[in-house]
């Protein structure tokens, strides 16, 4: 191995190791040495005030706790404080000592409304050593990156790792054979889809008659905490392989076809087979309905009725398309999680692919793609042995069922592979990172944050909860829909002008500092802003961690009562709630962004070698647009820790 | 017409191109010529696109084979190819046929003698 390999991996290791063992370290560094003092602190649907309190290391607090309009609980991370504030009630809640520096969440234990999971509010204890460590550890991971392609990598490596480095699954002793066997059998589909089938139909009865709050409704801790988190690290881990095993789709499929599992002959399809069009064979439609439902994420995620109601729209949309143009076109061009699952997949370490794509080159069969007796051809409309892109591979398998000569397999690589091998630059797919980059830091801004203002903007100052029987309660008032409005003005702008004009900024000046005024500045920006791809998927996958620690007795209380109506099925439905250590979150989340920015940086790097083909120009454009990642990195830190 | 004047001299060469393949035996090849002529005679019922279809019948002949061989998959890209291009056409004969108006069991009745001429003709 290279000198530069081993110095970046061990950078690298240390940082992300040291960050959380420097959550247990740094207790001990400081006495209780501060003063006693009285705070009071004024709880009301969905916010604190204050909603940041500032502590000296040492200091002992007796909390003076109002609750301004229903029952609220008191609860700070990491501390063994959990008391019930009646409405009108003020009660003395402390001493409690904070001898631990850095930022602790409080919040509130006890449901109070659609938003209660996100009232919170920082206690800052200072001095806040740990945003400095963040930043330490920002700036060694930015260095050591920039130091080791400094050092000229071999174009076939990724901080340290080879390229060509792949594990053929299928081929793995063991397992390898028996996963061969499932993908290539007929039934694997319909066996993963059917117990989803049942979940969402579970979903419609909860959303429609369940208990509007929620947190007590299997519609909303189900999907939004547990599938919303998994799906997240399905996409790393596997790519699209949940629009595989979506239901959505799945019934017109299954009508079109007409069969649950075989293939149908001849191939009539019950459907209008009219030709999709050309135009919206693009990213475009899920980027901006991505955008366009998160722009309702504080109703879609605390309210049964909304979450039927987008499902269903999706469900009509999925089946109907399939039924007019089949096969995979909503998937494709529509579906907004598609959408962004498929834009992450480009950096997914699961990829099917050709053994030997020379063998696809000399294939006259192409049974991938016009289909045989043992498969349909591919329902995303690709070319599964010229392949190269996750992005439009919906994990179907159906060319490994088809191929005459088993030359299609699924591929284990490095995280980014294609990303840096090869250059693609399409508007549509940038956007969706800008996007998803974009609302990774703003959600974690606002949902874990303590700006309650921004919360009720989003929220449209409305306190209910609703099913889809009681959907009226949801109508806004004038002064909620402008609030909204606020809102939705300051996340679209973000999202579509804002960060693309920084980082249009940057390609600008990435090109002329690596002295290539007549390249194409869109062309620049195009290519380098797949580089959001690995490092948006992993700041997600840090969001959606602490979603789940936190909030996890959610969802494993709703499968004991999925209707909220007081059953307790599976004898889960008493859990308390209480956070699964809460204070190491942050921590745990500032690693995954160093990688994050580590794995930024070098893609930029292959991409920027790609482009220009010299070393010195690949460093120069590298080191401009590092200090974006690094700037998006260190807001974070802020976020996180400030 | 009788079925011995539907041996068609393109067909026979087509079949004559696969002979060489061990595991591709007379019983097999008459049983995938028969599902592949049940296909054409359904896709031209339902309408369907004659170039595609017959593509299709390709593939439908090269699995009928393997399946019917007890193989997972061919030997090689280029055996592979063969014998879907075979298939193919032989498919697009047939399709002519059916056109033409000729009697599907008549088509039936003339598949064991293209097998037997290609395979036994000593």
């Amino acid at each position: 191995m290279r000198r530069s390999q081993i110095f970046i991996q061990l950078i690298l290791l240390a940082t992300l190791v040291s960050l959380p063992v420097s959550y247990f370290l740094l207790p001990s560094l400081y006495a209780g040495t501060g003063s006693t003092r009285v705070i009071e602190v004024k709880m009301r649907q969905f916010g604190f005030i204050p909603e940041r309190i500032y502590l000296r290391v040492g200091d002992k607090v007796v909390f003076k706790v109002t609750s301004l309009d229903v029952t609220h609980g008191f609860y700070i991370d990491g501390f063994n404080i959990k008391e019930s504030v009646l409405p009108g009630e003020t009660k003395e809640i402390g001493p409690i000592e904070f001898n631990q520096p850095g930022k602790f969440k409080l919040r509130c234990a006890t449901p109070c409304g659609p938003l209660h999971p996100f009232m919170v509010a920082d206690i800052v204890v200072e001095p806040d050593y740990p945003i400095y460590i963040f930043f330490g550890a920002v700036a060694v991971v930015a260095i050591a990156t920039v130091a080791y392609i400094l050092a000229k990598p071999p174009r076939g490596e990724l901080l340290g790792v080879s390229l060509d480095r792949e594990i053929d699954l299928l081929e793995v002793r063991g397992i390898g054979s028996l996963l061969k066997r499932f993908l290539r059998w007929r039934g694997y589909h319909f066996l993963v889809i059917l117990p989803n089938l049942a979940v969402f139909m579970l979903i419609f009865v909860a959303g429609t008659i369940g208990n509007p709050m929620g947190a007590f409704n299997f519609s909303i801790a189900v999907v939004w905490i547990l599938w919303f988190a998994l799906v997240e690290f399905m996409i790393l881990f596997g790519s699209r392989l949940w629009c595989g095993v979506c239901p959505i789709p799945a019934l017109g499929e299954w009508i079109a076809r007409r069969r649950l599992v075989g293939v149908h002959e001849p191939r009539k399809w019950l459907s209008l087979n009219k030709k999709w069009p050309k135009r919206l064979n693009n990213m475009w439609i899920p980027a901006l309905s991505f955008l366009g439902i998160s722009l309702i994420v504080p109703w879609l995620v605390t309210r049964p009725a909304v979450t039927v109601l987008l499902f269903l729209v999706l469900i009509i949309l999925g089946v109907v398309l399939y039924l007019v143009s089949p096969p995979r076109n909503f998937c494709r061009s529509i579906c907004p999680a598609g959408g962004y699952i498929g834009y992450h997949s480009l950096s997914s370490i699961l990829a099917v692919r050709s053994k030997d794509p020379s063998v696809c080159d000399k294939c006259v069969v192409k049974s991938c793609v016009r289909g045989s007796p043992r498969s349909y051809g591919c329902p995303w409309k690709l070319y599964p042995g010229g392949n190269k892109w996750n992005i439009y591979c919906g994990l179907d398998f159906e060319c490994l069922k088809s191929c005459p000569v088993n030359n299609m397999t699924l591929k284990l690589r490095m995280i980014g592979k294609d990303l840096a091998q090869r250059i693609r630059m399409k508007a549509d797919e940038a956007w969706m990172g800008f996007i998803r980059f974009g609302l990774a830091l703003f959600y974690e801004m606002v949902f874990f944050g303590p700006y309650a203002w921004i919360k009720d903007w989003g929220n449209m100052l409305n306190v209910y909860g609703a099913n889809l029987l009681t959907l009226y309660l949801l109508t806004p008032t004038l002064e909620g829909f402008i609030s909204w409005l606020k809102w939705a003005g300051i996340v679209s702008l973000t999202c579509l002008l804002l960060i693309p004009a920084v980082f249009l900024v940057f390609s600008w000046l990435a090109k002329i500092a690596a002295g290539a005024r007549k390249e194409s500045t869109k062309k620049v920006f195009l290519a380098f802003s797949y580089a959001l791809s690995p490092y948006g998927l992993l700041i997600w996958i840090a969001f959606a961690l602490t979603l789940l620690g936190i909030n996890w007795a959610y969802p494993i209380r709703v499968f004991s009562d999925p209707l909220g109506l007081g059953w307790n099925l599976l004898g889960t439905a008493d859990i308390n709630w209480q956070p699964f250590m809460p204070t190491i979150w942050p921590y745990v989340q500032m690693s995954i962004t160093l990688f994050g920015l580590a794995l930024a940086i070098n893609i930029t790097y292959s991409i920027a070698m790609n482009l220009f083909k010299d070393h010195g120009k690949a460093i120069r454009a590298t080191a401009v647009m590092s200090i974006f990642h690094v700037g998006a990195a260190l807001f974070f830190a802020m976020v996180l820790m400030g | 017409m009788g079925s011995s004047d539907l041996l068609d001299n393109e067909v026979l060469k087509e079949l004559e191109k696969i002979k060489s393949y061990p595991w591709v035996t007379p019983g097999i090849v008459e049983d995938s010529l028969k599902s592949v002529k049940e296909l054409i005679a359904e896709s031209i019922e339902a309408g369907l696109s004659r170039g595609t279809e017959c593509g299709y019948a390709g593939t439908k002949f090269l699995f009928s084979l393997l399946e019917a061989a007890g193989k997972d998959s061919a030997d090689s890209i280029e055996e592979a190819n063969e014998i879907f291009t075979v298939g193919m056409r032989i498919a697009d004969k047939l399709w002519g046929f059916l056109k033409e108006g000729i009697d599907p069991e008549a088509l039936d009745r003339v598949i064991p003698q293209y097998v037997e001429k290609v395979w036994h003709k000593g």
